[in-house]
């Protein structure tokens, strides 16, 4: 049967060192071995007879419960104080028939795939590339788990395509220890499975919109998910271009998405009559501290797949890259401590290899061209969403917050995200800009102001301002800002609970709660009766 | 052939006529040499010629295959390993005389497969490996598996 390796801990951090957070016990399951239990839904049932007696134990004691993937957030969503469960080793991969697709399914079975949680991006991608397909998008690296992405609302710059929680379609979640504590979750409106696999499976039917969509993005505490299905397309190719153009040619873009009639045009990249296409992805790379006319943007054009691209373009995967050596960015963050007004010259001298250079265009599958992102330091990220036609105002605010009370190690980038249906989607707007700023960690000094400061002033310009936003769940902020998940997601913060309180005995809703959804008070139980949502179909 | 010169226990000789302005200047250029200052210049050289022969013989070169999950794991590394499961091997291999070696067997890694290597070669490595003939040989590898697949 599956085991689980529990360690005692005092401490606890997240990938980019953005704690440290104390912790009692670090667990980490892994699953019977092929050769003891060869079918998949066996070792699949063990694994959460296993991860129900851990919960088991967790309430027992009183304790709290938290499954975490690969600790890409930085900001302590993943962190429970008293029980971590690693779920990394849970990554079994099913593909789905047409006999165990529902009547009413909008989707092709051909395209849908049972992933375990602790499926990281990489290894889906490798499974799905045997089959000749592809995930829709991913984030801009592959390293995270798929329920650690879809808890927290990982997304690309994919305009017309969304977050990766947009494209899972069905949920199995275990909210107990009981028998009847494994649910299989989705929309009602979009069925994906009929009866086989759930029964397979143990798992109690739920289809019900409201409730999916709540637990789409759950941040960590809408039970355990032990599952989820995919859909998944077929195998294209991603060629991808980088360029300068002037700062009023990026920024009308940004707030407009007209790529028609805009004046950023790529030879080739064009329509019959001569106007640009509309890319898969756009990026725009912005250096606050730079006086130059042209920002450097990121454009990415969908091709159908050609077996050869490799012949005929290149590897898309460098034979080798280069980085700064970590000491030196430390070294420079240090002077820079004491010297604040040496940040932009450092920034400017390290542009190069922080920007993506002009060169020529790369081609390659979404898993090549968004490829592995080595360590490289204690880094710290910000992120806003804010209405894209709202994109160059934010950034205008928000970049001259950072010149005036910074500044700050890191430079400044815009993605944007089709709006998603989950109901604490940061992508809530019908085409979201993230605003992000990525940098390495400074500690404040007398000279400089600290993260937290930053973050909350960050939310305070855009607030006087009036600017609606939200804030990535995974990333550095000022979380304990006053109301601010109210203020985010005026209506939803409170389906949310609601749908949470729904799904969730009160008993297990504490279970799964941590600082981060108290911070936020996305932690109230309603006590009212629910029964009519969970008893849907 | 009399010594004409001494410094500090340097015996120096004058083997030709024509030789003694030179030998002169060559007195000068030890006396200059010998200097305590100079002396101490040039320890100072010597350690960071040392010190650069050294660093250029310690260096490390990785592998990783680029269609592969490394197996994850929570470790508080902070290298470009950070994340991953990484087991190192610091041994030293000996091979006989007339005999060869076959490859190391690496055992731990469940899934069969290995997703980086990094080798390490260090200045006591080469010495090592130059008076023992080649017979011992120093391995320090770190190395992650690909990560078991379900």
């Amino acid at each position: 049967m599956a085991t689980t390796t529990i360690t005692q801990r005092t401490w606890w951090d997240t990938l980019h060192k953005n704690g440290r957070f104390p912790l009692k016990w670090f667990l980490s399951t892994k699953l019977e071995k092929k050769e003891y239990l060869p079918n998949a839904i066996d070792r699949y049932n063990d694994a959460a007879k296993e991860i129900q007696r851990l919960l088991k134990q967790a309430l027992d004691s009183g304790e709290g419960f938290r499954a975490i993937g690969s600790k890409w957030s930085m900001s302590s969503i993943a962190h429970q104080k008293d029980r971590m469960h690693f779920n990394s080793y849970m990554n079994i991969k099913m593909a789905i028939s047409a006999n165990e697709v529902h009547a009413n399914s909008p989707y092709k079975a051909e395209n849908l795939f049972f992933l375990q949680c602790g499926n990281q991006i990489k290894e889906i991608s490798l499974y799905l590339q045997e089959k000749g397909k592809s995930l829709k998008t991913t984030g801009a690296s592959n390293g995270q788990t798929i329920a650690g992405c879809i808890s927290t609302g990982v997304h690309g710059s994919a305009l017309d395509v969304g977050s990766v929680q947009d494209y899972v379609v069905g949920l199995n979640l275990i909210i107990g220890p009981n028998a009847e504590d494994i649910l299989y979750l989705e929309r009602e409106s979009k069925p994906v499975l009929n009866n086989l696999i759930p029964k397979k499976l143990r798992a109690k039917i739920i289809r019900n919109d409201a409730l999916f969509n709540a637990a789409l993005v759950g941040l960590g505490s809408f039970g355990f998910i032990h599952g989820v299905i995919i859909e998944a397309e077929d195998a294209f190719l991603l060629k991808r271009y980088v360029r300068k153009i002037p700062k009023e040619t990026a920024l009308k873009l940004s707030d407009t998405l007209d790529f028609k009639n805009s004046d950023f045009k790529i030879a080739g990249e064009v329509d019959a009559n001569g106007k640009p296409l509309r890319p898969y992805h756009y990026k725009v790379f912005i250096n606050q501290y730079s006086k130059e006319k042209d920002y450097v943007v990121e454009a990415i054009y969908k091709k159908p797949f050609d077996p050869k691209y490799k012949e005929k373009y290149g590897d898309p995967i460098p034979f080798m890259k280069e980085f700064v050596y970590r000491d030196l960015i430390y070294l420079l963050i240090r002077i820079s401590e004491k010297f604040p007004k040496a940040i932009p010259k450092f920034v400017k001298a390290l542009s190069n290899t922080i920007l993506p250079k002009e060169e020529k265009p790369i081609v390659g599958r979404l898993s090549e061209i968004f490829w592995d992102a080595g360590y490289q330091g204690k880094a710290f990220a910000c992120s806003f969403g804010v209405d894209h036609k709202n994109a160059s105002k934010a950034l205008e605010v928000l970049t001259k917050l950072t010149r005036d009370e910074g500044p700050i190690p890191g430079i400044f980038a815009m993605r944007f995200v089709k709006k998603s249906e989950a109901t604490l989607a940061f992508t809530k707007f019908p085409i979201t800009c993230m605003i992000e700023i990525d940098g390495i960690q400074w500690e404040k000094s007398k000279k400089l102001i600290s993260l937290e400061e930053y973050g909350k002033r960050m939310i305070e310009v855009l607030q006087q301002h009036n600017i609606p936003f939200t804030i990535h769940w995974g990333k550095n902020a000022a979380w304990n800002f006053p109301k601010l998940a109210k203020h985010m997601f005026p209506e939803n913060s409170e389906k949310w609970t609601k749908a949470r309180s729904a799904i969730l005995s009160k008993e297990m809703a504490e279970v799964f709660n941590n600082d981060f959804l108290r911070k936020l008070g996305l932690d109230t139980y309603h006590e009212d009766d629910f029964q009519h949502l969970i008893a849907s179909l | 052939m009399k010594p004409s010169i001494s410094y500090r226990g340097f015996l120096l000789f004058e083997n030709q006529v024509n030789t003694h302005i030179s030998v002169s200047y060559f007195a000068l250029y030890l006396k200059w040499l010998l200097n305590p200052f100079i002396m101490k210049q040039l320890r100072v050289f010597f350690l960071i010629g040392i010190s650069v022969l050294l660093l250029h013989s310690c260096y490390s070169v990785q592998f990783k295959v680029s269609n592969g999950q490394a197996e994850p794991c929570d470790t508080e590394r902070e290298d470009w390993l950070s994340g991953y499961c990484v087991r190192e091997l610091d041994t030293v291999v000996k091979v006989g005389t007339i005999t060869k070696e076959n490859p190391i067997n690496i055992k731990d890694c469940e899934s069969g497969a290995l997703h980086t290597v990094e080798y390490r070669n260090t200045f006591g490595g080469i010495l090592l490996y130059l008076v023992t003939f080649g017979r011992k040989r120093q391995v320090k590898i770190k190395y992650v598996c690909i990560k078991e697949s379900n």
